[in-house]
């Protein structure tokens, strides 16, 4: 069946920049390289810094 | 209303009559008829425009999409609220690894009381404002197991509030270590593997040679029996050992599978990337190797589990972050893992309480992908973020630039195998 299909919903554009933990959300939380709720490797839970010295785990895999 | 046109962030590949989208700024991933893609951004179907709209696939033509990435980018760089601290008690390792990119800045000695003591009132006047993590590294922290206990054991007499993980070849996490982990404040142990036994101990073993594999399992054991920390291992892949990944995960499932499961053990790997100037046993994988690799999991469903998924959001590391320091066994300061033991490359010592301000902003700014065109309009560039800063002043002027992301060759072709690993429905 050839229809369209969203397979993983963006993430939305309107965010309160009043606050600080939705915004953080976006940006990593705080961590250095942890993109939480943005970027996944391979196995959906440990992210990783660019060059891949730093990793972290406790990023929700973005929930669609 | 405004007009539509179209995200220059959408990543596309058609095939026949079906073409996935993927839109690198907002992750939105769509599959469209082909016949409903091409008819895009003129439509009527006022419903759909919006949705395409709301997902960033669309956008309205007065908005200018780099801003948006721009203002996360910079954003992030400007974070005032928190403060990592990476910090080597001692640059020595007692491993040999052939392709340690500290190579001989691992001279340094143990970090002596008068470094230590200046850590610890930094980080104590730092926490009246800013939220701490601490990263213990090295070399290999463990040899100086006794600093890191006792600079955290000063935090804790101070009441300051952190938390810290060590980054840790694994060969020393003995008895009397782990004993003592719970005074850190540890959120994980990364252990950083080659692979499964011999595979592993080809390149990761002691100074004189001895396999370092079935200590490190066995202090993993160890860890697990006695403690309830997360332990991250960190696998390298390059061309020499493709599968060392899949292999550590079978190996541990096999062996702790309850940790697995529960997921305190969690499982990442380190592809090992053709970056400038790294590739010295020629074991680096190309853009195109790195496309093969993905490709080949994404086609085979044993790598279901762990086969590459859509890139996320890429924002600055902490080369360019004010906020995140590494700070070497003599106390001096650095803005990237891989300057640690060469005092010339520091912005500063934490003995005279400074940094240089021209450097940071230098280094904060340096090969500024919003300031390179081609950067501007790639399609990518918000799951790239113009990459190592490193790698772009080497270099810079360069025609073709190895640092741009493989995505910007490869994505598009991978999407097809993305949806049909996760998304597809068997009919």
């Amino acid at each position: 069946m050839n229809e369209l299909q969203i397979l993983k919903t963006g993430h939305p554009d309107n965010i309160d920049i009043l606050d600080d933990s939705e915004l953080e959300d976006v940006l990593g939380g705080d961590t250095i390289n942890c993109k939480k709720g943005y970027s996944t490797n391979s196995n959906e839970h440990i992210t990783e810094c660019s060059c891949g010295y730093i990793i972290k785990t406790d990023c929700p895999y973005p929930a669609d | 209303m405004n007009k539509s046109i179209l995200s220059q962030f959408n990543v596309v590949k058609t095939i026949g009559e079906e073409t996935w989208v993927y839109n690198t700024l907002t992750s939105s991933f769509i599959k469209f008829p082909t016949k409903q893609w091409d008819s895009l951004p003129l439509q009527d179907d006022e419903e759909l425009i919006a949705m395409l709209l709301r997902q960033g696939i669309l956008i309205d033509e007065t908005v200018n999409e780099v801003a948006k990435y721009k203002y996360y980018f910079y954003s992030k760089i400007f974070n005032k609220n928190v403060l990592n601290v990476t910090i080597a008690p001692t640059m020595q390792c007692n491993f040999s690894c052939p392709y340690c990119f500290e190579g001989n800045n691992k001279n340094f000695s143990q970090m002596s009381e008068e470094i230590e003591n200046q850590i610890v009132q930094f980080l104590i006047k730092q926490s009246e404002k800013k939220k701490i993590q601490i990263c213990w590294f090295g070399g290999e922290p463990l040899l100086a197991f006794n600093k890191i206990l006792s600079i955290s054991n000063k935090l804790n007499e101070n009441n300051i509030s952190y938390s810290a993980n060590i980054i840790t070849n694994g060969s020393l996490l003995k008895e009397e270590v782990i004993k003592n982990l719970s005074s850190l404040h540890l959120t994980h142990i990364q252990i950083s593997l080659d692979g499964v036994g011999e595979e592993h101990d080809k390149n990761r073993h002691y100074k004189n040679g001895k396999a370092s594999f079935d200590d490190i399992c066995q202090n993993i054991e160890k860890l697990l029996q006695q403690t309830d920390i997360k332990i991250c291992l960190q696998v390298g892949v390059d061309n020499s050992k493709l599968n060392s990944y899949r292999d550590v995960y079978f190996y541990m499932k096999e062996r702790f599978p309850k940790a697995l499961a529960s997921k305190q053990i969690e499982i990442g790997d380190n592809v090992i990337k053709d970056r400038t100037d790294f590739d010295t046993s020629n074991n680096c994988l190309s853009k195109k190797q790195l496309f093969e690799k993905d490709l080949r999991e994404l086609k085979d469903p044993i790598y279901k589990h762990f086969c590459p998924g859509l890139p996320g959001l890429s924002l600055p590391c902490m080369y360019r972050l004010p906020y995140a320091l590494a700070i070497d066994s003599k106390g001096y300061i650095y803005h990237c893992l891989e300057h640690m033991g060469n005092p010339s490359l520091s912005i500063g010592n934490i003995t005279q309480g400074q940094v240089s301000s021209m450097k940071l902003a230098n280094m904060t700014f340096a090969e500024d992908p919003f300031d390179d065109e081609e950067c501007l309009h790639c399609n990518v560039l918000p799951i790239c973020g113009g990459d190592c800063p490193l790698d772009r002043i080497k270099e810079k002027g360069k025609e073709k630039k190895s640092y741009c992301s493989y995505y910007k060759d490869y994505l598009a072709d991978l999407l097809p195998y993305m949806y049909n690993i996760n998304h597809k429905t068997e009919s």
